[in-house]
């Protein structure tokens, strides 16, 4: 799995095609362990977010956050963090991929 | 091969709460010495040990802690103490271990417990702990937290369903007035909706009182055949169905956001097993560790259609004195949660109200279930016990 931070990439079943968030180790869906990496278009769906103002530790510098889950429309759901740049964030909103820090997917608001 | 029939003989438990200067082991020595009383069980009797148990781990920086329970007890040597783990899951996969062991034969006599300290501990520790369920390689990287989950779940529940923040809110209330009855719970108090939706915000939308208290306690229960139960107790409850499950570890695998899958197998399994229906079921205790959690469980057992826990809620079926009573205990939200105690101290709730000797008692119930629920979505339990008839 190549390392790209500018890139939303996941691993993809050469098999029966299921898309997994790396590390993939084995197919959950055909038991295939052969994987290839398949970048994702840039804009996904919010289907929920919170706001974490408790944080575990590693995270208390950066309190308060924003964490969505992101439907991309390639058929994969993807927790991230997301940037809202002071916009209030609804379900069903846009968001756009920025890079992937720290090992996390950042993502941002698009306006509507 | 035909499985025996197994019934709880015995139980036993701390109350749940701030048990200040009693230790892990002394809690868990204190409930296995009441299951002992209540069962009329001697220790020389106990052919296996199975124990829950979370986070002592990281917490109190103790591991072993089966055999060290069980050398305290003054158990045969001879025989195996086990710890299991499964999140906040643990009791009821200790307890399951037991079931299984007596009812194929292997036992005819096991000892269960749970046991968790958890408010010694500083919450930079405890809040490392707990989120050590979450998966660290995928979803524990955006820094997500336990109430976080659930906030996630409820926005999603109330963006499909209408679900309101009043109905939400209401899981805490009604839970309150359950456990002000309750002398186990660690909150005694009744609190208003107001007192709820004002409180202060821990993870949009859910509210300091939407999450339940972290507490010490342990709990313990005896089990063997049905067959024998009458030569120790004539109080014995049997258990009709039970099931463990695994589930989806993170929402990106779960594909939704409205309800648990480990939940609907596990219910699925029990009711199967159990030869019963949800409409069978007389009290619940499930797994209500934030209060969308009680609205969604509901629905995920097969109580409501999906959607419309809240509405139940409303409509007070799920009070003390309504048709399905839920957490009359007060549940994990008022009555505390030991994380690696909670599965047992809701077994014990149930036998109590089996029995008919409950402090907040449904009346006639004769069929309970218990629903204890690990990680986020990762493990799910459910019991089904009923009284003989």
């Amino acid at each position: 799995m190549k390392e790209t931070h500018n890139e939303l990439v996941v691993a993809r079943c050469k098999v029966c095609g299921k898309l997994i968030l790396p590390p993939a180790w084995i197919c959950p869906q055909c038991n295939s362990t052969a994987f290839e990496d398949m970048q994702l278009s840039k804009v996904g769906t919010i289907r929920t977010y919170t706001t974490i103002r408790i944080p575990p530790l590693g995270f208390e510098g950066q309190c308060p956050y924003d964490i969505a889950i992101i439907e991309m429309p390639e058929g994969i759901n993807i927790p991230a963090r997301l940037s809202t740049q002071g916009q209030e964030p609804k379900i069903g909103n846009k968001v756009s991929f920025i890079n992937k820090e720290a090992e996390a997917y950042w993502f941002k608001l698009l306006s509507e | 091969m035909a499985f025996r029939k197994v019934s709880i003989i015995g139980v036993g438990t701390t109350p749940y709460g701030v048990l200040e200067g009693q230790s892990l082991k002394g809690m868990a020595i204190k409930a296995c010495k009441e299951v002992m009383l209540d069962s009329h069980v001697n220790k020389e009797l106990i052919q296996a040990f199975y124990l829950g148990n979370y986070i002592g781990g990281m917490v109190i920086g103790q591991e072993t802690l089966a055999p060290l329970i069980a050398s305290s007890l003054g158990l045969n040597k001879t025989i195996p103490s086990t710890r299991v783990e499964g999140a906040c899951s643990s009791a009821s996969i200790a307890f399951m271990q037991g079931y299984w062991m007596v009812a194929a034969g292997v036992y005819d006599m096991v000892l269960v417990a749970g046991v968790e300290k958890m408010t010694t501990a500083t919450r930079e520790k405890l809040t490392a702990s707990l989120v050590a369920s979450i998966d660290t390689e995928t979803e524990g990287r955006t820094g997500l937290t336990f109430p976080g989950f659930w906030a996630l779940l409820a926005q999603r529940h109330m963006y499909e369903y209408g679900t309101t923040m009043e109905q939400i809110s209401m899981v805490t209330v009604k839970n309150h007035q359950n456990g002000s009855k309750n002398p186990r719970a660690r909150f005694r108090n009744i609190i208003t909706l107001e007192d709820v939706m004002e409180s202060r915000l821990i993870c949009d939308p859910l509210r300091i009182f939407h999450c339940c208290p972290n507490s010490d306690g342990a709990s313990a229960a005896i089990l063997c055949p049905s067959h024998m139960a009458k030569e120790f107790t004539d109080k014995a409850i049997e258990v009709a169905g039970i099931a463990q499950t695994t589930g989806y570890p993170t929402l990106s695998e779960m594909g939704q956001e409205v309800a648990l899958p480990a939940t609907v197998s596990a219910s699925k399994q029990a009711f199967e097993m159990a030869g019963l229906k949800p409409s069978d079921i007389d009290v619940v205790e499930l797994h209500d560790c934030f209060s969308p959690a009680e609205i969604v469980d509901s629905e995920d057992l097969g109580f409501f259609e999906k959607g419309k826990g809240g509405n139940a809620l409303l409509e007070g079926i799920t009070q003390v004195d309504g048709k399905l009573p839920i957490n009359p205990s007060g549940g994990l939200m008022c009555k505390g949660h030991p994380v690696g105690a909670t599965g047992l101290g809701q077994v014990y709730e149930v036998v109590m109200q089996l029995r008919g000797e409950h402090e907040n008692q449904v009346r006639g119930a004769e069929i309970g279930l218990t629903h204890n629920a690990g990680g986020t979505g990762s493990v799910c339990c459910v019991t089904i016990l009923r009284r003989w008839l």
